[in-house]
């Protein structure tokens, strides 16, 4: 993840680039399940990822979407939710990004990421509650 | 045979339709109306004849069409026939059902959708106005925030643990057994009021693992098919025989919107490891470890 770009700034805005640099370890990740999850549901309703969203969650009025190396990393993120955290809806999630339901931006092709969700997948279980 | 003041609004080639019916007619009840539904979708032409001739003439037209039947090869209804090893009544899904054996009055429509005018007058006419929804897509305000209708559904999961796509594959994967939900349709997504919840037993399959290794989407279609209605319709069974066949007692209680989870609809990477799940092996090598 060394080559992304500077997150841009986000004024009044939620800027979506500042978040998910800023969540580094898992630690700082599952703090901020709720937001990770508000994020994913953004990108399955609408299939894309934008840079800036309102403080009410609706996309800005510029439309600006984010950068791909950003998607890349939400996915990564929702990865490390699901390994550490049995978040079966952050799996999915994951594995419709990497399957190319997100239109915007491109994620980049990322096999070990695949591979990483292949690997969770199997190691998934019914619930016994 | 006793006789239930409800229109059930059933999508012809609906599997549910014919599995809320049958149970119904096993346990001493028949709908007082069922009203067969062809959904055609979109339909170019209907459209057109709408702006010309108008509204009630284009809807004249419009019932010559039929939807389509749900095709399958011998391998899916073998399969749909194998799913429902343990179901309470095995349902034959591949041959055409006779919907006036089930009810006191048959009438057939075709409809574009939920949303076609032609199809709000005539459940707007229905001497019963309790409804039971089997398919055809969302039902529009109009018809919702209709004081004088009623529209009943049973979801595939309970609420508000379990709402929206995918209901069965989700309550499998999180509360290890599938389950089902009756309410009163409102105009969100499975927020309605609840009349009544109930979870099954986790079902196993015979020789899943190798159908989905096959074929996955075929398995998961005939999963869908001819078991996710079983569970359905043994539930609204119950919730018939709890107000003893009297559907104007029922009542709901309010689902809080903010408590449960919605679920979107779940990647094949993760139904396939589902139903791999409730493969006879996999159950039985669950059963030991626990």
């Amino acid at each position: 993840m060394s080559d992304l770009p500077a997150p841009r700034a986000a004024g009044e805005f939620f800027s979506v680039e500042c978040f998910l640099a800023e969540q580094r370890e898992l630690d700082a990740i599952v703090r901020h399940r709720v937001t990770f999850d508000r994020l994913r549901r953004k990108v399955e309703l609408t299939r894309r990822l934008f840079a800036f969203y309102d403080l009410d969650w609706r996309r800005s009025a510029d439309e600006i979407v984010a950068a791909p190396q950003y998607a890349t990393l939400l996915c990564a993120q929702l990865l490390t939710l699901a390994e550490a955290h049995c978040e079966w809806t952050s799996l999915n999630a994951a594995f419709k990004m990497l399957d190319g339901i997100l239109l915007a931006p491109q994620i980049v092709s990322m096999p070990s990421l695949r591979a990483w969700a292949e690997r969770l997948a199997e190691g998934m279980t019914l619930s016994h509650a | 045979m006793r006789s239930l003041s409800l229109t059930v609004v059933a999508a012809r080639h609906c599997p549910t339709s014919r599995t809320y019916l049958t149970y119904l007619k096993e346990a001493g009840f028949r709908p007082s109306k069922v009203l067969l539904v062809d959904f055609v979708g979109s339909v170019p032409r209907y459209a057109s004849l709408r702006r010309i001739f108008g509204e009630r003439l284009a809807w004249l037209w419009l019932q010559r069409l039929r939807s389509p039947t749900v095709t399958g090869d011998e391998e899916f209804w073998a399969l749909c026939h194998r799913v429902q090893a343990n179901v309470p009544r095995p349902i034959d899904y591949s041959s055409e059902f006779d919907f006036s054996a089930y009810c006191g009055e048959l009438e057939r429509v075709t409809a574009a959708d939920y949303n076609d005018a032609g199809l709000h007058r005539t459940l707007r006419r229905q001497s019963s106005k309790i409804f039971l929804y089997t398919d055809g897509g969302r039902v529009p305000p109009a018809l919702l925030s209709d004081p004088s209708l009623r529209f009943l559904h049973i979801h595939p999961g309970v609420v508000p643990w379990v709402r929206g796509s995918d209901g069965l594959f989700w309550s499998l994967l999180m509360r290890g057994r599938p389950g089902a939900s009756c309410f009163f349709m409102n105009q969100g997504i499975d927020t309605g009021d609840v009349i009544m919840t109930r979870e099954f037993d986790r079902p196993i399959f015979d020789r899943i693992r190798s159908e989905v290794e096959r074929d996955a989407a075929t398995a998961y279609r005939a999963v869908l098919h001819a078991f996710d209605p079983h569970l359905r319709a043994q539930l609204f069974v119950d919730v018939v025989k709890h107000v003893d066949g009297d559907l104007r007692r029922l009542t709901g209680r309010r689902q809080e919107p903010t408590e449960g989870i919605s679920y979107y609809w779940m990647h094949p990477a993760m139904w396939r490891r589902v139903l791999v799940q409730l493969d006879t092996v996999s159950s039985q090598s669950c059963t030991k470890a626990s």
